[in-house]
């Protein structure tokens, strides 16, 4: 899932026909400066990150003079906001506003549908609307349709208490939003707050468009919007989860997917996700945390395991590598092991000092056993030992007394 | 007996001439699942292993009655393989493919409720009634290795475990009715809730387990399930991820059915669930074995 930034919701928002409020993204405070001069009247500064919560973390400020919008994008500009540094702000006129909306789209694993929420209490935070006003918060399950019939938003809005020529209003946004999340292939719209301006007018001040990263090969467009090393749901891409997309990128047989812990210290290379949870899941039972989670899907992997291993052990500080995953089915184990051992020999890893696990079951089993054992000192375990216990292990290693960082 | 599957079904399988498709399907054959066409656009007339191949799923199942479809389908083409067999009236369509759009998978479950076809999946593994038949990837060349005939039925949200609960319970000689992985993504076409039923209604199946996973309303809904009373059969659930309770938000892995939202989903939360509603609850995947075996009254070692 890719979270866009406000600037290119909003874009995605006013193509379809929404009224939003006019705003521009600006990289300087000179250009804050003239960006409030020309939207003129008071103006919201809001730093351009991929992640919520920016009002409640400080990245949101009102300025009521033009003159002081240098200093307050300079102040924004530079700034770390959640884990984002802050490159970009959206300088955005005020509305008179006179009510506010909350309207979403999203799907629902239990209707297995789109979803469509209004309130006509919008403006806040919606756990805070969930928690403090769940009545006033309606939902219903959309059919998955090219266009969305008006009538569903009519009755999304009469629910939510909205009547007479607004409700109209109200229903012609909502079916504009199912057009974005539609056409964009959303994963999430959100519209918080649509106003009700001076002039009874409906104006979005705020867009959050997630996009569902499953269907990029039919949106060329967004590799313009998106950077793909910009994030990984929360903070920016670690230099070795960069590292980690180039590898990937060098064969589109198989596909790789990699998270990297600041506090952890043993390398965690157990695939399949469910696997990867266990294993995990146990690690921080035992009072460890993995440094690294990686998965990697079917396809030509050998190269792909060598190029991550090399990558992953050539962070600082690790104590151990505990690899494998669960039993197989699709690929031949003794393929997997071949670029794990390859790397571990090449960077001369003495398994007797740096304590590394296998546990890979499945096809190939007795060929990578063979294999492992090129690199003195490993241990190996197949399907007899269980994902836990092949964790108990290397933690028990990693726990000897007298060792140290690889 | 077992769900869904057994040695009488008859599959087509879509996609038949990839390389994925003719690994498996040799599997397939030599396990004894009753394969009877297959479908490559494009390449009608073929022979594939024997079995006829079609260009059209209306060919094949106006040559041959067809009970199961599955898709060895790449996720972007994924939509128009489903829509295919739905339409041609393929009462089960089991969907493998991972990347599936979410929009594509809304359409596919949509016109599957539309046409009365249950849809597995997408990524999902596949499924197997041990000793009957199988699909998709599951058991892989050596299913006999993992899995046993016995009364143990199980549905995993993750592909992988479900195979290493099957090998689990095998090596203690607890045999299983019929695995189904039922797909890791956030919209799937059958959950937990969906299949209980089919295994509460089979005489060979005395215990169900669950492996669930963080996101979604899968393991919630299981639980009001149980708690209604209309699974009256022990189901003994674990459910990975507790440990992503302690990361930031936002941060997701492998399946991106694991992507919390919002708080929702947490696993934390689906265990009590389940446990309120009288499922055995496994802390560690150790415990599943044991707790099953006292359900079936074996003891617990």
């Amino acid at each position: 899932m890719t979270r866009l930034l406000e600037h290119q919701s909003l874009l995605l928002l006013e193509a379809a026909g929404v009224t939003v409020a006019p705003y521009r993204a600006v990289d300087t405070p000179a250009a804050a400066a003239e960006a409030a001069r020309a939207l003129g009247g008071p103006v919201i500064l809001k730093a351009l990150v991929p992640a919520g919560g920016r009002q409640k973390a400080g990245g949101v400020t009102r300025i009521t003079e033009p003159a002081d919008a240098a200093s307050a994008a300079g102040r924004l500009l530079g700034s770390t906001l959640g884990h984002f540094p802050v490159t970009q702000v959206l300088v955005q006129a005020c509305v008179d506003i006179r009510e506010e909306y909350f309207c979403a789209l999203t799907f629902d694993s239990v209707t297995r549908s789109p979803v469509m929420l209004f309130s006509a209490e919008g403006g806040v935070d919606v756990e805070d609307l969930v928690r403090d006003r769940p009545d006033a918060l309606v939902s219903r399950p959309v059919e998955p349709t090219a266009e969305l019939p008006p009538f569903v938003g009519r009755e999304l809005g009469a629910a939510a208490g909205v009547s007479g020529q607004r409700l109209l209003d109200v229903a012609d946004v909502l079916t504009r939003l199912y057009a974005v999340f539609r056409n964009n292939d959303g994963f999430l719209v959100e519209v918080n707050p649509l106003a009700v301006d001076g002039a009874g007018r409906l104006v979005a001040l705020s867009a959050v468009v997630v996009v569902d990263e499953q269907a990029e090969f039919r949106h060329p467009e967004w590799a313009r919007l998106v950077d793909p090393a910009g994030s990984n749901g929360w903070r920016p891409l670690t230099t070795l989860e960069r590292a980690m997309r180039e590898i990937d990128a060098t064969d589109a047989g198989s596909a790789i997917r990699f998270n990297e812990f600041e506090d952890g210290a043993i390398a965690c290379m157990m695939t399949g996700g469910g696997s990867g949870l266990v294993t995990f899941d146990h690690l921080r039972r035992l009072g460890e945390t993995p440094a690294t989670t990686f998965d990697i899907t079917p396809g030509r992997v050998e190269e792909k395991m060598y190029l991550a291993t090399k990558a992953i052990l050539s962070r600082p500080g690790l104590r151990g590598l505990v690899a494998g995953g669960n039993i197989s089915n699709f690929i031949p184990i003794d393929v997997k092991v071949r670029g794990v051992v390859r790397a571990l020999a090449e960077l001369g890893v003495d398994a007797a000092r740096f304590p590394v696990v296998f546990r890979y079951a499945g096809p190939g089993v007795e060929s990578a056993r063979e294999i492992a054992a090129k690199v003195p000192g490993i241990e190996f375990y197949d399907e007899r030992v269980s994902l836990e216990e092949a964790v108990e292990r290397i933690v028990a290693r990693v726990r000897e007394p007298g060792r140290g960082p690889a | 007996m077992s769900i869904l599957l057994d040695e009488r079904s008859r599959v087509l399988i879509q996609g038949i001439t990839g390389q994925q498709a003719r690994t498996h399907l040799k599997y397939m054959l030599k396990y004894g699942t009753r394969v009877v066409a297959g479908v490559a656009p494009g390449k009608g007339g073929v022979d594939v292993d024997g079995l006829p191949v079609y260009d059209t799923v209306h060919a094949a199942v106006r040559n041959h009655p067809v009970d199961i479809a599955v898709l060895f389908i790449p996720g972007r083409a994924a939509k128009d393989a489903a829509l295919e067999a739905i339409e041609n009236g393929v009462p089960l369509v089991v969907i493998l493919a991972e990347g599936v759009p979410h929009h594509d998978t809304a359409e596919i479950l949509a016109r599957a409720r539309a046409c009365g076809s249950r849809v597995i999946g997408p990524n999902a593994q596949g499924m197997i009634s041990p000793g009957k038949a199988k699909l998709g990837g599951t058991g892989g060349q050596f299913p006999e290795r993992m899995y046993m005939r016995g009364p143990v039925g199980i549905l995993s949200r993750s592909g992988g475990m479900g195979g290493e609960i099957g090998s689990a319970l095998t090596r203690r000689g607890i045999g299983q009715s019929t695995y189904v992985s039922i797909g890791g993504d956030l919209l799937i076409g059958s959950s937990f809730a969906d299949l209980l039923p089919l295994y509460e209604a089979d005489p060979e199946t005395r215990v169900v387990v669950l492996f669930g996973e963080p996101g979604t309303g899968h393991e919630e809904a299981a639980a009001e399930l149980i708690a209604s009373g209309r699974v009256t059969k022990p189901v003994v659930a674990f459910v990975a991820g507790e440990a992503l309770e302690t990361l930031p938000r936002g941060m997701s892995f492998g399946h991106t059915g694991g992507l919390m939202a919002r708080g929702l989903g947490s696993p934390r939360r689906k265990k009590q669930v389940l446990r309120d509603a009288g499922a055995l609850v496994a802390e560690r995947f150790g415990d599943l074995p044991p707790l099953v075996a006292r359900a079936l009254g074996l003891g617990s070692s």
